[in-house]
């Protein structure tokens, strides 16, 4: 069984770390250099757990749970408009970073409005690429009742509705609901307001929590952070600048690289002597040719295909 | 004496988070002091929405002698800016007056000006106009009105100003409930709508 913890600290002896990693059989799932400043999000396996936590205090960092870590989490608003941005979309997508998830923040191109809002088919099949989507509205019930049900009902993925009041009637149309945070025009930092985001946090991570008892029941045929550690050394993705060329899904992970020009070099890998194309599907992102998803097949499903191969 | 903000409709959570969103952007802008009352009706369900803003005073023209201190040695004026939020404003009224070769920024808040006759010449020019406040408490009226409705009508008379704004069609009762929103807060804030 593995775990995830982030290591918070400085660059010093943090090669260490690396290499200690490496001996438990562990993975780097993502690191963040900040001048001096170092912060290492880390899978490995939980026997290993005090070793790991011994060397990161010894040294002089500190060891921090994330629960949302190895998730890509969508955190929408109705547009990108100064009337939303960048509070408290910004606060929330920081508590979800807080908690270990890379977090997109993305407005809607019509979302604004009450009887004119909409949401695009192109814009819901972006969303279904992310874990989770959290969609913030605002401060009236009837706008929030009337939106919720437009704008999330036509999303695959877990969604967590955050707005001002309780809305009614909405239960049916997404995982999770926080109200309390409206529209609002500075950051979020007294104490309820803190508290509110905290809850934001646990709510996101119980709706993941869910999916993830989901997988576990059919699992993927490798876990997304072999195919990191396999991928990391692929020349275009090597010398990718982007911040975080691979990000962890809980079900595969995006690659961070051109679809055309990489698709068949990811596909023709190696895994348990297996070729990548045929464990995943691969495909290229909605938003643009600029990253590829890899979405792992579950174990019953790549034995199917298995099993038909050999009845062929 | 502090500003008063008073909201009207259905939702009283949305009215209270409402009047938070609007005296926050206008202490934003640093208009809120300037505002003796506002009334803010929102009915979502419609939607329809209104702002209606009386100030303190009837907005007046700012001249760099309101908002810098001015000397005259040896025919140059020095102009020292105390008010930094005009700085940009007093640079460019005095580059239109006396050229750019005449008019040089020697520290962030520090203006030389050469060819001025008197120093009382360079303190008349006007920084920003009467119409500039006016502008500004509409920017952030604007900003509070959902960004959904925007089929907005104003009204204005002297130191009041109403906004109505609706999703799609403005219909007359709009406009006439804006209009007798607008005329109550001219004649002193009792509402009569």
């Amino acid at each position: 069984m593995y775990e995830v913890i982030m290591y918070d600290g400085g660059v010093y002896r943090s090669d260490e770390l690396y290499e200690l990693i490496e001996d438990v059989g562990g993975v780097v799932l993502q690191k963040t250099r900040s001048a001096q400043m170092l912060t290492v999000t880390m899978s490995i396996p939980s026997e290993d757990r005090d070793v790991v936590v011994a060397l990161c205090k010894d040294i002089g960092g500190q060891v921090k749970e994330v629960p949302l870590a190895g998730t890509e989490i969508a955190v929408v608003g109705p547009t990108l408009g100064r009337h939303h941005m960048p509070h408290p979309i910004c606060d929330v997508a920081e508590q979800l970073r807080r908690c270990g998830a890379v977090t997109v923040v993305m407005g809607l191109a019509r979302g604004r409005g009450k009887n004119t809002s909409q949401i695009s088919l192109e814009e819901t099949s972006i969303l279904d690429e992310y874990d989770a989507c959290v969609f913030m509205l605002g401060n009236f019930k009837a706008c929030v009742e009337t939106k919720a049900d437009l704008l999330l009902s036509k999303i695959s993925v877990p969604t967590v509705l955050i707005c001002g009041p309780e809305p009614e009637g909405v239960e049916g149309t997404c995982d999770a609901i926080v109200s309390g945070i409206g529209r609002k025009a500075s950051r979020m930092r007294s104490v309820e307001e803190r508290k509110k985001l905290d809850e934001v946090g646990t709510r996101v991570e119980e709706v993941l929590a869910d999916k993830k008892k989901a997988i576990e029941e059919d699992p993927p045929f490798v876990h997304p952070s072999e195919i990191k550690a396999l991928l990391e050394n692929y020349p275009p993705i090597d010398m990718c600048l982007r911040p975080a060329p691979l990000v962890m899904h809980l079900d595969g992970l995006r690659a961070k690289v051109s679809y055309d020009e990489c698709h068949e070099d990811i596909e023709n890998m190696e895994v348990y002597g297996r070729r990548l194309g045929d464990v995943c599907v691969i495909t290229p992102s909605k938003i643009n040719d600029s990253s590829v998803l890899i979405r792992i097949k579950t174990r019953s499903q790549v034995a199917y295909e298995d099993s038909l191969k050999a009845s062929q | 004496m502090a500003s008063e903000t008073q909201v009207i409709g259905p939702d009283p959570y949305g009215n209270e988070r409402y009047k938070a969103l609007y005296e926050e952007i206008l202490a934003d802008i640093g208009k809120l002091a300037a505002i003796d009352r506002s009334l803010i009706m929102l009915e979502p369900e419609i939607p329809f929405f209104a702002v209606s803003v009386r100030m303190k005073a009837r907005p007046s023209a700012k001249k760099i002698g309101d908002v810098a201190s001015t000397r005259m040695e040896r025919d140059i004026v020095y102009v020292s800016i105390s008010d930094e939020m005009y700085a940009p404003g007093t640079l460019t009224a005095l580059w239109n007056v006396y050229g750019r070769d005449n008019v040089q920024q020697t520290d962030r808040l520090d203006i030389t000006v050469v060819g001025a006759k008197r120093s009382a010449d360079v303190d008349a020019i006007e920084v920003e106009s009467t119409s500039h406040p006016v502008q500004d408490i509409l920017g952030a009226i604007w900003r509070v009105l959902p960004e959904g409705i925007r089929n907005r009508r104003t009204f204005t008379t002297d130191d009041v100003i109403t906004a109505i704004a609706t999703e799609e069609i403005m219909r007359p009762e709009h406009i006439e409930k804006g209009r007798s929103l607008h005329e109550s807060m001219v004649d002193g804030g009792v509402l009569n709508v």
